[in-house]
């Protein structure tokens, strides 16, 4: 198992965090993660340098907590991971779960159409992810996190039943292992189509693991949300509301 | 450019920013003709809306002349004189296509600021804070007007800028405020505030057929505009403290048919329950004084209507037991000015309301500081404050 399993579209070099490289216990991962959060949220609300740093510092242990990879222990040799899930297609049976949902003011086949759009779905995604595709049934996801750094992952159409539901699921070797399962149906009184967007994304391990994934849900949950409204102002007014650039005065 | 930002709590500079431009095939770029001050701007002032940033322009009445039109635009050109109201619409939500323009399903690109406080985000608003758009406002000499093929409202000659202006806020937010009144002959509708708001409410009342307007405020400047300017029954209620007792002696002890509240949360009054809902705001314990909403809720007749305008945010101390015995139907919104706009524009070319005289005073945008100072002091009179950067 090596990082042949990880694929990439375009043969783009990305940085390897193959499951593998994991070397920290559950447990520290959950701590990694708790701490980096709170860095986090301070240094994105402070300004400055201090928030600069503090963000940096935040994301680091962010990263450090979702891949459970730690550059200083590896220095020192050490490996405090317990026996993991071997790479793997998809999200695992420890999968949480949630849904985000939209009503577009589009007949059913239309909005289908529209979401399969690969140039459509990306830049309703474009705020918080890159996503990449030559076909409407592969993608690679690259989301940015501090230090330069990037999750990715390549994800496949695993079922479709048009104008119902399309399943995707992330391929071998993921950063953040995920499914996604987008349902389509008509809304009542001729309201248009409801889109309901299903993640599944494997928490960092055990009881306690899901605990603090509760807290980092927030951020995937809300940011499937911002896609599906990006979508639907793009789809029903042809442009994406925003408010940069726009004049400001100087004491930001 | 120019422009009125809002630094922090008290803390309004004008500044040199950077002009606005195109971004969205929709939007249209305006030169600001006149701006002016609103009741609601003093919330933002006086640091009780959540999510403003140093640096936000300010400014959300206005009207102006279209300088530039992205490549979407079919309705204006450069050139036209249009008045803008304060809330942004798509045209294709729901909606915007239910005539519910201030609750866009689309024009607010920052929803996930929204949502955790309203539970669904609305529509964007000019200047309002980011949870709201934080699109920059018109206390500058330009601004950039999204969606503006619905936002843009040509004003018909011999309508005068000063005219139109109110056409922007102010206007549609008090017709709107006795349009939910269901106005029947006979009725008898009572404003609280005698603001801008309030007294376009009380004329857009008499417009609808209302029978009697009666307006309440303490400041004998603004009842006078109320006698005067809109021909309503006024009580001051620094004088006559006991507003239940005097609407009952006025109706018949029936109590007024619809009340509209034009006040909102930083609402005064009198007593202890006055003083009580102060040291909780100060504290932010709560963000609203409750004062005129609580009296309308008191003084409407049974089955009646509240029509609420005014702006709030949280408050504790709300009568819904009054509401609830008393069947009283709350109807309230942000305006939706795009519905109200085009008739209020013809109701200004027939000469049957001419907001004009709420211009007490104007000042140059580099003085706008000074005109807010005046307008939330309300010395001199001070009903509006007008800007022509």
């Amino acid at each position: 198992m090596t990082n042949e399993n990880v694929q990439r579209i375009e043969g783009r070099s990305v940085y390897p965090i193959s499951t593998q490289d994991r070397n920290e216990s559950g447990i520290e991962r959950i701590a990694c993660g708790a701490v980096g959060g709170l860095l986090l949220v301070a240094g994105l609300s402070k300004g400055g340098l201090k928030g600069l740093l503090l963000t940096t510092a935040g994301g680091w242990l962010v990263r450090e907590a979702l891949t459970g990879h730690s550059y200083l222990y590896q220095a020192l040799g050490i490996n405090t991971a317990g026996p993991e899930a071997e790479p793997h297609a998809g999200a695992t049976a420890h999968a949480k779960e949630f849904t985000q949902s939209i009503t577009v003011g589009l007949p059913l086949e239309e909005a289908y159409r529209r979401w399969r759009d690969p140039a459509v779905f990306a830049r309703s995604m474009a705020h918080f992810a890159t996503v990449s595709a030559n076909d409407p049934d592969r993608a690679h996801w690259e989301i940015k996190v501090p230090l330069g750094r990037a999750f990715h992952w390549d994800a496949r159409v695993v079922e479709e039943e048009p104008n119902r539901l399309t399943r995707w699921e992330s391929l071998p070797g993921a950063d953040v292992p995920n499914e996604a399962s987008v349902a389509f149906r008509e809304a009542s009184g001729g309201r248009g189509t409801e889109i309901h967007y299903t993640v599944r994304l494997d928490p960092p391990g055990g009881l306690l693991g899901e605990k603090a994934f509760e807290l980092m849900q927030a951020m995937p949950k809300a940011a499937i949300m911002q896609g599906l409204h990006r979508f639907k102002a793009f789809v029903e007014t042809g442009e994406i509301p925003t408010n940069k650039p726009q004049p400001e005065g100087s004491l930001r | 450019m120019r422009a009125l930002c809002w630094n922090g709590i008290n803390d309004l500079r004008v500044e040199t920013v950077p002009d606005p431009g195109i971004v969205n095939p929709h939007d249209a770029i305006l030169r600001v003709v006149l701006t002016t001050t609103c009741g609601s701007d003093l919330h933002l002032i006086d640091g009780y809306i959540p999510t403003m940033k140093p640096g936000d322009v300010l400014g959300h009445e206005f009207m102006g002349v279209v300088e530039e039109v992205g490549p979407e635009v079919r309705k204006v050109k450069k050139g036209d004189r249009v008045v803008v109201p304060s809330f942004i619409g798509c045209g294709e939500c729901f909606y915007c296509k239910g005539d519910l323009w201030s609750l866009c399903d689309n024009s607010n690109p920052n929803w996930a600021l929204q949502e955790p406080m309203l539970g669904y985000p609305t529509g964007a608003v000019f200047a309002y804070s980011h949870a709201f758009s934080g699109y920059a406002g018109s206390h500058a000499q330009y601004i950039r007007v999204p969606y503006a093929d619905n936002g843009c409202f040509p004003i018909p000659e011999g309508v005068s800028d000063e005219t139109a202006l109110f056409m922007s806020d102010a206007g549609p937010t008090g017709y709107m405020g006795a349009d939910f009144c269901d106005i029947k002959p006979g009725d008898v509708i009572a404003v609280w505030g005698a603001g801008g708001v309030g007294l376009m409410a009380a004329k857009s009342a008499y417009l609808m057929g209302a029978e009697r307007v009666i307006v309440i405020d303490r400041f004998p400047e603004r009842l006078k505009l109320a006698r005067e300017m809109c021909g309503a029954e006024t009580i001051n209620y620094e004088i006559e403290p006991d507003v239940l007792g005097a609407l009952k002696e006025m109706t018949g002890g029936r109590g007024p048919d619809a009340c509209i509240d034009a006040v909102g949360m930083e609402a005064h009054g009198t007593g202890p329950g006055y003083l009580a809902d102060r040291v909780k705001q100060e504290l932010r314990v709560v963000s609203d004084r409750g004062q005129a909403l609580r009296s309308a809720i008191m003084a409407c007749r049974k089955g009646g209507i509240l029509s609420v305008l005014g702006v709030y945010g949280v408050m504790d101390k709300f009568p819904m037991g009054v509401i609830m015995n008393k069947g009283l139907t709350v109807r309230s919104a942000q305006q939706h000015g795009q519905a109200y706009v085009p008739r209020l524009l013809e109701h200004a070319a027939k000469g049957e309301l001419d907001p004009s005289f709420l211009v007490t005073h104007r000042f140059a945008l580099e003085e706008s500081p000074k005109g807010y100072e005046m307008f939330r002091s309300k010395a001199e009179g001070c009903v509006r404050a007008v800007f022509a950067p």
